[in-house]
């Protein structure tokens, strides 16, 4: 027992809080106006007001309100950080956050973002052989590459290529070469793309996660590739 | 015993009475809806001697062609034979149940039978086939007749593009091509691909001397229905057995009865009869007149002493269609045969054979 | 397409006659109308031996050459590992380099822990048990319904019912009770057939399935859409990291494959298409300086065809 616990450092021992001898900070106004009030307001029940006070109220700290049942409070804190912090789908949707509006549906304005992308990917490639980059591709982001769709179940997909600008959970969305945007599901749908002198092949059925999850996830074996 | 051994899923034949000279007879609509004939042969209940038999010479010639896709959707081709007559072309592949088949009908749309591997590749619309496995075989139709489908529009720029880049196979067809207002075959120009011509030609010296031929005219009036049916069925195997010429018919025949007790159907009376044999890739008009020119025969003939002749024709068992562009499949057979007994004054009788995979019906 | 996916591959390869032997089997199967073999080979014990088939030339020829009735088939390699002892580590893993070098992998299991184990996680294609003899144990629901859904497929070998009446009558009651079991999902039919006299088409096996308790069309897909998956299954295993992301040379596509990578040289919207653009893509794009000619060529081409 004695073991367990250090003693104290001998300065705070013989200070004034560890003695419980300090009063509560109060301001002078509440201290002329504390005892006045409640004194006036026993008086007529009880015999010695000032005894009361004195043994019960005075020097000590009390709620004058309920308190808050813990699980409340923390709902009650989370919905002012969510006020804050995300907006919903809902609002995604109407305030159109993540829509690209059509006057930039140009693809020439995304050829940067797609040089960009062929930087990068050539970094992650670095020396390493194709085997070793498959298995990082995985989690490699898609945002300006030039994909194609090369098989599909829905056969209208079928060849169409463009930059990637954006990557849902389901979707790719491309830009082709005609400026116009395609919105493309992952599932059904097989994608090629070109990378020095490999053609790789994604799978999109087993491809549909978020970006962001798909860089931290690992991922399951499915059976077979099979549309 | 067996879990799964359900019903198997029958074979259909379809058997029916009527005339040529009624105005609603469905005869000509039957041949002439009946686009990928294999083989053919008519059978006489007697000798015919050979300058009668002339007659029915209806040469015509089809093309054997190694051909891409591609070559069907030029305009040339449309114009000058699609729009301009009846080509009709069915590619030559393995069943329709393992490979990709391609076909023209005789309407002008463009059928592509494919297996799904090739479908999810195309790039084309079309809709899962009716038969096998779920979603495992899909049919793309092209109206090649449309109006719409000209160079510059993006319906035909689309087939273009599919068949210039995901579909560049070589297929191997059989074409051939009847222009409107004749009857007789005619030519395609191929360039630059190299076709091979073949003539269909008749064969007419197939005499079966000695065979028991049943009476016919016994299923000529319908007296009672469901009698009438049974014998109509006896008939049809006998008129099997005799178009393979077996020896079941022949009158001297002796067959163990271990191994077939076969028996054609009564009243039967020994004859002999003659053949006329064709196999190819066989046009539904050539058919048609043949069918006009057996009638006509048969109703001419000044001492009416040919009572009937049966006309038998066999469809490609691995066809897309059969009848009116009704889907067709591959099970454990893949038949879309029809047989005309045609009597002497303009009756006849039909049997349509098909096989398990068809919607006809 | 019909398959067949286990033709025992001889074991002295070099011996003439048992070279002819296969030869005339694979003939066969081509009458027959069968579009691809696999070649079986059997190890009892250690994988040590490094993969001995040789695929057959001649048949693998000219792929795109249009014809009637082919003279081609495609030929697999497939390894069927007999496993006796569950303790042992057979290393039937895809980064094993005998187990990758077969284009299909198969287990034998010997009994029912084994059974357990193979349906339940070895990373293999098919499950083939010896059904022309009494097995040591019954077929359960639990594992095989572990099996179906990781896509292994059981096999079912007729060969040996046409080789002696025995093993004939084990294998339609071993059959019956395993299509029982499966409810008739997941199994392939395949030969095992030492010689050509064993072989069957393709339709006699669907009445030989319908003795097994399958109906004609669930048989029929023992021998196609079934086998397709086995060879789909298989390649997921092979060729894709996690069924994702799979890889091939540019060198190796096909002409009629290059649309996929953006070749596309008879787009129909070549005429939209900003070079400008598209160029200095494929300078950044291109390290090796030939190539980089080889693509500027390409789009002059276009160019003209505008």
């Amino acid at each position: 027992m004695s073991n367990l616990y250090s003693p104290l450092p001998r300065y705070i021992q013989n200070s004034q809080v560890a003695k419980n001898e300090r009063p509560p900070p109060v301001s002078e106004t509440t201290r002329k106006f504390v005892p006045k009030f409640v004194m006036g307001s026993i008086g007529s029940t009880s015999k010695d007001p000032a005894k009361i006070y004195a043994t019960k109220i005075k020097d000590k700290v009390m709620l004058l309100d309920n308190p808050l049942k813990s699980s409340e409070e923390k709902k009650k804190r989370i919905i002012l950080k969510k006020k804050v912090k995300t907006m919903s789908a809902k609002e995604k949707r109407q305030t159109r956050t993540y829509e690209i509006p059509k006057e930039c549906h140009k693809y020439e304005l995304f050829v940067p973002l797609h040089e960009l992308w062929l930087q990068y990917i050539e970094e992650l490639h670095g020396k390493s052989n194709p085997n070793i980059f498959g298995q990082k591709l995985l989690k490699a982001d898609f945002h300006g590459a030039i994909l194609t769709v090369s098989k599909s179940k829905c056969a209208s997909y079928i060849g169409i290529t463009g930059i990637t600008i954006q990557e849902t959970e389901n979707m790719f969305k491309l830009i082709t070469k005609d400026n116009s945007m395609k919105c493309i599901p992952k599932g059904h749908s097989i994608f090629t793309f070109q990378l020095r002198d490999h053609m790789f092949t994604l799978y999109g059925d087993q491809f549909r996660y978020r970006s962001a999850i798909r860089a931290t996830k690992k991922f399951k074996n499915k059976p077979s590739i099979d549309l | 015993m067996s879990i799964f051994l359900s019903e198997p899923v029958k074979s259909k034949l379809h058997i029916s009475h009527s005339s040529i000279t009624l105005t609603k007879s469905r005869h000509e609509q039957i041949i002439l809806d009946h686009p990928f004939n294999n083989n053919l042969n008519i059978f006489f209940p007697s000798i015919i001697s050979s300058e009668k038999i002339n007659l029915f010479n209806n040469d015509f010639f089809y093309y054997k062609v190694d051909l891409p896709l591609s070559w069907f959707i030029e305009r040339d081709f449309i114009r000058d034979y699609v729009k301009s007559g009846c080509v009709v072309a069915l590619s030559l592949t393995e069943g329709i149940d393992v490979a990709d088949i391609i076909a023209l009908d005789s309407l002008g749309t463009l059928i592509l039978n494919l297996t799904k591997d090739t479908y999810e590749e195309l790039g084309l619309d079309g809709k899962p086939a009716k038969f096998g496995p779920d979603k495992q075989r899909f049919v793309v139709q092209i109206d090649l007749k449309e109006k719409s489908l000209i160079p510059g529009k993006r319906g035909y720029e689309r087939i273009k593009w599919c068949f210039n880049n995901t579909l560049t196979k070589k297929f191997t067809f059989l074409i051939s091509f009847l222009k409107s207002g004749t009857k007789k075959s005619s030519e395609i120009d191929f360039s630059p691909f190299n076709a091979e011509k073949i003539w269909g030609n008749f064969d007419f010296n197939n005499i079966c001397d000695n065979i028991l031929i049943p009476d016919l005219n016994m299923i000529k009036d319908i007296t009672n229905e469901f009698q009438w049916k049974l014998d109509a069925v006896e008939i049809y195997d006998w008129i099997g057995l005799a178009s393979i010429q077996a020896r079941r018919i022949k009158s001297h025949d002796q067959v163990d009865p271990f191994i077939s007790v076969y028996k054609p159907p009564e009243p039967y009376s020994p004859g002999n009869g003659s053949f006329i044999k064709c196999t190819g890739f066989i046009p539904s008009l050539t058919i048609k007149e043949l069918f006009d020119s057996v009638s006509k025969f048969l109703q001419e003939d000044e001492n009416k002493n040919i009572p009937w002749a049966i006309i038998n024709v066999w469809g490609f068992k691995d066809s897309p269609i059969s009848w009116n562009k009704h889907e067709h499949g591959y099970f454990m057979n893949g038949e879309n045969n029809y047989s005309f007994i045609v009597y002497n004054d303009g009756t006849y009788i039909l049997y349509q054979a098909l096989g398990t995979y068809d919607t006809y019906s | 397409m019909f398959y067949d996916l286990n033709l025992p591959y001889p074991t002295q390869p070099n011996i003439a006659q048992q070279q002819t032997e296969l030869r005339k089997r694979v003939d066969l199967l081509i009458k027959f109308g069968y579009q691809v073999v696999a070649y079986n080979h059997t190890i009892t014990g250690k994988l040590d031996k490094a993969n001995p088939i040789n695929k057959l030339e001649t048949y693998n020829d000219s792929p795109d050459s249009p014809s009637g009735k082919q003279q081609k088939i495609e030929q697999l390699s497939r390894i069927t590992v007999v496993i006796e002892d569950a303790s042992q580590n057979y290393g039937l893993s895809s980064t094993n380099n005998i187990i990758s070098s077969y284009d299909i992998v198969a287990v034998q299991p010997t009994n029912e822990k084994i059974f357990q184990n193979a349906c339940g996680t070895l990373e293999v294609d098919i499950i083939t048990l010896e059904m022309g003899s009494r097995l040591p144990f019954y077929i359960k629901h639990g594992p095989v319904g572990l099996a179906i859904e990781r896509g292994v497929y059981f096999e079912i070998c007729y060969a040996p019912a046409i080789r002696d009446s025995a093993s004939r009558r084990q294998l339609i009651s071993n059959a019956q009770s395993l299509v029982r079991v499966t409810r008739g999902k997941n199994i392939i039919i395949t030969s095992e057939a030492q010689k050509a006299m064993e072989l069957r088409g393709p339709y006699d096996i669907v009445n030989l399935g319908t003795i097994m308790g399958m109906n004609q069309a669930m048989a029929k897909d023992c021998i196609s859409t079934n086998c397709r998956a086995v060879v789909m299954h298989a390649k997921t295993r092979r060729n894709t990291h996690r069924a994702v992301v799979s890889f091939e040379p540019i060198s190796s596509l096909k002409p009629n494959e290059l649309w996929k990578v953006g070749d596309d040289k008879k787009n129909i919207n070549v005429g939209k298409t900003d070079f400008k653009g598209k160029s200095k893509v494929k300078r950044i794009r291109l390290s090796k300086d030939d190539e980089e000619e080889e693509e500027n060529e390409a789009e002059i081409s276009q160019d003209m065809e505008i």
